[in-house]
């Protein structure tokens, strides 16, 4: 097994209280892992921690994160910030707070290739337009202020910043929570189709086992900071062994009941 | 648009064209003395607008040039001051910890101190001129902006956006020029607007006290400097200077109010 990045015993303590515990998972290249669990079962931390973002008053930290054969907590600040967005990317849940309001969404998706790259201003344009068109966005867009945008539209923003430095792993919080059913849907088929054209690395975080079931090859499930359970998608999903994930399976919502917010 | 701003604006683009092109405004050359009894302190006339001084000059063509002094010492003084309170600001609200602190003290020791006095003190030790007026109200006038760029930025620096450029691997620095401070900047053009009113009320008092301009360059203060004596009989030489000064810092306040008024409920709506 050829593993890009490995978790091993992550704790994550605010004071006296752990919200990661122990946790230990791998990454493989072209694989997606989906991290599974309730709101506040620490996916986000775990996530942060894989590019040493965490909180300030996260105060205690354990544990090794391996990528390149370099313990992430070992680096440099500098070295830190050389990976962030370029070998490791990540999105964010809310397409409604996490592009700047004042800049122009073409302009903040090369933001991470002007932070890691030196590119001309015309190979700068030229790798703007392959990623509006692999989100499937008319190129136009990419003059607009995030608030001209509909929250699919942001999304789709927001993959192509996550993309622009081909990065070797992608995290991906909760992309599609905020979303309407029908536009998760199809932000959810783009990002499964991107992934097996560029073949990365995927850590998709969702509470949702229907969105599971369509992207991830292998799940880790989460409950209050601990790992509960652990394996391939088809095996949890069918055979479950804890009554915990068996519960979050049973909570698969039908189609139309989900919450559901209006794009914007 | 609001009528504030319309109006404070009005009044700065014509005082700001009267400045530029003064030479050509002026009606007589503002240095030129006629010390003949005649001459001197003439009230208002068709040939002096504004009459003349004890010396015998123009005092309109002298108020003419005087409006450069003031506009140029108001816009470079906070300039300067927005350069360094933009800097620390940003700098102490976004990292935080002891560098905050360290900002922050100093900005308490800024704050105890008398600024017109210190303004005064400095002033006294450098030498009484034009360059030294700017640069001196600029270096200590930024405290109350680095506070407010500072609490801007407190709030800023949590919002997911600017997670979303660290997650991008996107630098410091980059950070706060680029994604905080350009989403600060409405707080900061009010500020702004209403200090250069407060710049240019410094730079006459100064010169009024002889720390500023040296005489014979004209300012709206060292005219008023030397109309106080004659303030009994020759009321044109302190009421004009004085009315001049009162209309501009007016106009940048009445332009400050407006934009505060304008910006505001936009702020609330996006946070
Ligand atoms: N800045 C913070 N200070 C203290 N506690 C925090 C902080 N941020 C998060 N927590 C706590 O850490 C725990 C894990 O949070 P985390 O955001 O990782 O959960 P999550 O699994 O991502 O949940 P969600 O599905 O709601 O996003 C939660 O109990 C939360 O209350
Ligand atoms: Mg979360």
């Amino acid at each position: 097994m050829n593993k890009i990045l490995e978790v091993k015993n992550l704790t994550v303590m605010f004071g006296e209280t752990y919200v990661v515990d122990n946790v230990s998972f791998d990454l493989e290249p072209g694989k997606v892992l989906a991290l599974v669990g309730e709101s506040g079962s620490g996916k986000t931390m775990t996530a942060l921690a894989m590019l040493d973002l965490l909180p300030r008053s996260a105060d205690h930290k354990k544990g090794e994160i391996w990528f390149n054969e370099q313990n992430i907590f070992d680096l440099d600040p500098e070295c830190m910030r050389k990976i962030r967005g370029n070998k490791i990317a990540m999105m964010f849940q809310e397409p409604f707070t996490a592009l700047n309001p004042v800049m122009r969404v073409g302009k903040q998706i090369t933001e991470a290739i002007d932070a890691h790259q030196r590119r001309s201003h015309d190979e700068k344009e030229g790798r703007l337009n392959e990623l509006m068109e692999r989100v499937k966005l008319p190129r136009a867009i990419a003059m607009s202020y995030p608030h001209e945008l509909s929250g699919g539209m942001r999304q789709r923003i927001m993959l192509a910043m996550a993309l622009s430095c081909s990065p070797d792993i992608l995290i991906l919080d909760e992309p599609t929570t905020a979303l309407d059913v029908s536009i998760q849907k199809h932000v959810l088929d783009l990002i499964k189709q991107i992934q097996e054209t560029e073949q990365f690395a995927m850590l998709f975080i969702t509470h949702d086992f229907s969105v599971v079931n369509m992207i991830a090859d292998d799940v880790c499930v989460m409950k209050e900071g601990f790992v509960v359970e652990k394996g391939p998608k088809d095996e949890v999903l069918k055979t479950p062994k804890v009554q915990y994930t068996k519960h979050l399976i049973s909570c698969i919502p039908r189609l139309g009941d989900k919450r559901g917010r209006l794009p914007g | 648009m609001n009528r504030r701003i319309t109006f404070g604006i009005t009044i700065i683009i014509i005082l700001a064209l009267v400045a530029i092109f003064a030479s050509f405004v002026a009606t007589h050359d503002p240095l030129e003395l006629d010390l003949s009894l005649e001459g001197r302190l003439q009230g208002p006339s068709p040939e002096h607008f504004f009459g003349t001084d004890n010396l015998g000059r123009d005092v309109f063509s002298r108020m003419v040039y005087g409006t450069r002094i003031s506009l140029s010492v108001g816009f470079i003084a906070v300039f300067i001051s927005m350069v360094i309170g933009l800097f620390l600001g940003g700098v102490s609200g976004y990292f935080g910890g002891w560098v905050d602190s360290l900002i922050m003290r100093i900005v308490e020791v800024m704050y105890c101190f008398p600024t017109f006095f210190l303004i005064m003190m400095v002033i006294t030790f450098l030498g009484a001129n034009i360059v030294n007026v700017m640069v001196v109200i600029g270096l200590t006038s930024w405290a109350g902006l680095c506070r407010l760029v500072r609490a801007e930025f407190l709030t800023l620096r949590e919002r997911d956006f600017v997670h979303s450029a660290k997650v991008q691997g996107v630098s410091d620095m980059r950070i706060i020029f680029r994604h905080i401070l350009p989403n600060a900047m409405a707080p900061v053009y009010v500020s702004a607007t209403l200090s250069v009113g407060g710049a240019i009320l410094v730079e006459s008092a100064l010169s009024f006290l002889g720390l500023g301009v040296q005489v014979p360059t004209p300012s709206w203060g060292n005219i008023l400097t030397a109309g106080k004596n004659y303030i009994d009989y020759a009321w044109w030489l302190t009421f004009f200077p004085g009315v001049a000064i009162l209309i501009t810092v007016l106009s940048f306040n009445l332009i400050g109010e407006g934009l505060r008024e304008k910006l505001d409920p936009k702020l609330s709506e996006s946070r």
